[in-house]
C-alpha cells in the first residue's frame, strides 16, 4: 500500500470527525504493519507513547492550561471587556476596539481559539448590538479577536511547536510578543477604517472619567501583573518556560483563592478541564508519533524536503506556497492538530531552506488563526454564527476586511523577520 | 403532505434527542474512569506544588527537590495524561474535524462515529495488550529502573496499558452503542456537541 493511499485513509477518517489522534492511530498502526509487519507495530506501541509523555518539559502544557483554569476562576476575566471599553468606548468603533483588546487578554488566559470566540460572542457582541454597531462589523471582529488566543503569550500552540520542533520555547513565546501586539493593533486599525469611512456604523460610547478607568483597571490588574510576570521571567531567564508555567498556575491559584471562589468543586472542576484539554493535546502527539514512524520507515519526509528543495523557484515562493496550505488547513482544522500534524514534515523543509524556526513558529501561528475566520469553512465563524444567532454569510461579510489585513501583516512579518526574532534576540541566555 | 412529512421530521429528531439511559456496564466503566480522573486532577495540583517548591528552594535556599524531575517525568506526568485519557473521550474533549457533521442528520451522524469506534477500538486495545505484556514481563522479573531513581519499573510503565486499555473497552462500548442507534433510530448514546457548542467558559 502506498503512503498516499495511506494518507488519503488518514484524511478520510479526519473528515467523517474521527478525533484526530484516533485518526493518526489507526492510519499510522496500518501503515507501520503494511511496511515493517506487526513486530514493527508491537515495538513502537509498546514504547514510544510512555517515552513521548515521561518528559519534564512536556508538564508546560497542563501547567499553562491549568493557569487560565484558574484565572477563569478567580472571575476577573469577565470584567476585560468592561475594563477595556472604559478605556477606548468614546473612540469610533471603540466597542469593537474593546472586543479586540478583551480577545488580546483573553488569549492571554484560554489556549483555544473557538473557546474564545465563543466566549467573547456571549459578552461584547449583545453590549455592540444594543450601541447600535452595525452586525457585520460587530460579527466580524468578534471572530477575528477570538483569534488572537493562540499568539498571546502564555500560548499553548508555541509551546506545542516549541516541543514538536525541539526549538526555545522561551524564545517562541517571547517571539510571539511583538506579533500579537501587531496583531491585535491591526485588527483595531481595521476597525477604525471601517468606522471613518462608513463602511460600517458604529456610534460612539460615553466617555468616562480617569478615576473611572483606574477603578476598572484595578480589577484586571492583578490579572495583567501576573501574565507579565510570567513573561518577564521567561524573557530575563530566570525561569525556564516550564518553571514559569508552574509559577503562573500557582498564582493564578492565589488569585482565585482571593477572589474566594475557591471551593473543592471548583476546583476540581477546573483540574478536569486542564487534564482533558492537556491529555488530548498529549494523545495526539503520541499518535502524531506512531504515525511519524510510518514517514521515516518509508522515507516520505525525506522524499518529499528533497522534492521541495530541488523545485527550481526562490525560496519565498515555496514559503509563500506552505503559508497557503496552511490558510487552508486552518480554515477546517483545530490550529493543535495542524501544528502537530505539518511542523515535523515541514520544519526540515524550512531549516534546509535557510529560515529561522523560531520566526516559522510565530508565522504559522499567526497563518492558522487567519485560517480560523476564511471564508468558506472558518471555523471561528461558525462558533461565533452559533453563540450569536446570527446569519453565518454576515459574520464572514464582517471578518473579510480583517483576513486582508490580516494577510497583509504576515506578508510584513515574512518580510521582515526582525520583527519576530528582535525580542528573542535580546533575551538572557 | 409536506406539514405530514415536517411532523415526522421532528418526531424522528425528537426520538434521536433524548438518549437512553446507559447500561449497567457503560455505568461501571463511567465509574471507574471517573475515580481515575479524580487522581489524575489530584496527580495535576501536586505537579504544581512540586514545581513552585522546587523552583523556590532552587532560588531562595540552593536547596533544589533532588527527586522532583525524576518523579515529575516518570510518574506525575504519565500518570496525568493516561488515567484521564477514557474520560477525555468521555467528555468529547478529544479534538476532531466535525465540519461534516453540521450538514449530516442525526443517524448519519452516529455513522461516522460508529466508524472511527471500530477502526480505533482494536489499535488502542492492540496496544493496551502489548503494553500489559511489557508491564507483566516487567513485574516478574523484578526490573529496576534505568532512570536517576532506581524503582521497580513496572510502577512506571503500568499507565500506558491502563490508559489504553480503559480507552480501548469505551471505544468499544460507543462502536456498539453508535451501531444500535444506527440500527433503531434511537439515540442510545448522546452525539457529541459540534465545536463551539460546548459549554460556555465560566
Amino acid at each position: 500500500m502506498s503512503v498516499a493511499l495511506i494518507v488519503l485513509l488518514l484524511f478520510a477518517l479526519l473528515a467523517i470527525g474521527a478525533p484526530v489522534a484516533f485518526a493518526l492511530a489507526v492510519t499510522g498502526s496500518i501503515g507501520l504493519v503494511v511496511v515493517g509487519g506487526l513486530q514493527t507495530l508491537v515495538g513502537v506501541v509498546t514504547t514510544a507513547p510512555l517515552s513521548t509523555v515521561a518528559s519534564y518539559e512536556l508538564i508546560t502544557i497542563p501547567l499553562f492550561i491549568l493557569m487560565a483554569e484558574f484565572v477563569i476562576l478567580s472571575g476577573v476575566a469577565a470584567s476585560l471587556f468592561q475594563c477595556a471599553a472604559t478605556w477606548v468606548g468614546r473612540v469610533p468603533g471603540g466597542l469593537a476596539m474593546a472586543t479586540a483588546l478583551a480577545g488580546a487578554g483573553f488569549g492571554a488566559i484560554s489556549g483555544s481559539s473557538t473557546a474564545s470566540a465563543a466566549t467573547l460572542s456571549s459578552t461584547t457582541l449583545p453590549a455592540m448590538l444594543k450601541h447600535g454597531y452595525d452586525p457585520r462589523l460587530a460579527g466580524g471582529v468578534v471572530a477575528i479577536s477570538g483569534t488572537l488566543a493562540m499568539l498571546i503569550p502564555p500560548s499553548i500552540a508555541l509551546v506545542l511547536y516549541g516541543i514538536i520542533a525541539d526549538v526555545s520555547i522561551g524564545q517562541l513565546l517571547v517571539g510571539g510578543v511583538i506579533p500579537g501586539l501587531l496583531v491585535t493593533a491591526t485588527i483595531m486599525l481595521t476597525v477604525l477604517v471601517l468606522v471613518l469611512h462608513k463602511l460600517s456604523s458604529a456610534p460612539r460610547g460615553r466617555g468616562y472619567t480617569l478615576l473611572e478607568k483606574l477603578r476598572a483597571t484595578r480589577s484586571v490588574g492583578p490579572m495583567l501583573f501576573l501574565f507579565m510576570a510570567v513573561t518577564g521571567v521567561i524573557y530575563t531567564g530566570i525561569a525556564t518556560p516550564t518553571e514559569a508555567s508552574g509559577l503562573g498556575a500557582f498564582g493564578a491559584f492565589l488569585l482565585a483563592l482571593k477572589a474566594g471562589t475557591v471551593k473543592f468543586g471548583t476546583l476540581r472542576h477546573a483540574l478536569k478541564r486542564a487534564a482533558h484539554a492537556s491529555c488530548m493535546i498529549v494523545l495526539i502527539i503520541v499518535c502524531a508519533k506512531l504515525f511519524g514512524f510510518y514517514f521515516t520507515l518509508t522515507q516520505t519526509t525525506q522524499s518529499l524536503v528533497q522534492w521541495v528543495g530541488d523545485l527550481p523557484v526562490h525560496r519565498m515562493v515555496i514559503m509563500a506556497g506552505i503559508l497557503a496550505v496552511y490558510l487552508v488547513l486552518g480554515c477546517m482544522m483545530d490550529q493543535i492538530a495542524i501544528l502537530i500534524l505539518t511542523v515535523p514534515i515541514v520544519l526540515p523543509l524550512i531549516r534546509a531552506l535557510g529560515f529561522d524556526p523560531v520566526w516559522f513558529g510565530v508565522i504559522v501561528v499567526v497563518m492558522a488563526e487567519v485560517g480560523l475566520v476564511t471564508p468558506p469553512m472558518g471555523l471561528n465563524v461558525f462558533v461565533v454564527a452559533r453563540y450569536a444567532n446570527r446569519p453565518i454569510g454576515e459574520v464572514f461579510a464582517g471578518v473579510w476586511p480583517h483576513v486582508l489585513s490580516h494577510l497583509m501583516l504576515v506578508a510584513v512579518l515574512v518580510a521582515i523577520p526582525a520583527i519576530v526574532l528582535w525580542l528573542p534576540s535580546k533575551m538572557a541566555l | 403532505m409536506e406539514p405530514i412529512l415536517k411532523a415526522t421530521e421532528a418526531r424522528a429528531s425528537a426520538a434521536m434527542a433524548t438518549p437512553l439511559p446507559p447500561s449497567r456496564l457503560r455505568r461501571a466503566i463511567n465509574g471507574l474512569d471517573d475515580g481515575l480522573m479524580l487522581i489524575s486532577a489530584m496527580v495535576l495540583f501536586v505537579m504544581m506544588l512540586l514545581v513552585v517548591t522546587d523552583v523556590g528552594r532552587r532560588y531562595f535556599f540552593n536547596a533544589p527537590l533532588a527527586w522532583a524531575y525524576e518523579v515529575i517525568s516518570i510518574y506525575l506526568t504519565p500518570a496525568v495524561f493516561f488515567l484521564a485519557i477514557s474520560h477525555t473521550l468521555k467528555s468529547h474533549a478529544h479534538v476532531a474535524v466535525d465540519i461534516l457533521h453540521n450538514w449530516a442528520s442525526p443517524r448519519t451522524r452516529h455513522a461516522l462515529l460508529a466508524v472511527g469506534a471500530v477502526l480505533a477500538c482494536p489499535v488502542f486495545a492492540f496496544g493496551a495488550w502489548h503494553a500489559a505484556n511489557v508491564t507483566w514481563h516487567d513485574w516478574q522479573s523484578q526490573a529496576v529502573s534505568s532512570t536517576g531513581l532506581p524503582v521497580p519499573t513496572w510502577t512506571t510503565t503500568n499507565f500506558l496499558p491502563l490508559g489504553f486499555g480503559m480507552l480501548a473497552l469505551r471505544l468499544l462500548l460507543d462502536a456498539v452503542d453508535h451501531l444500535r442507534s444506527v440500527a433503531t433510530g434511537r439515540t442510545v448514546l448522546a452525539l457529541p456537541p459540534i465545536s463551539g457548542t460546548e459549554e460556555l467558559t465560566p
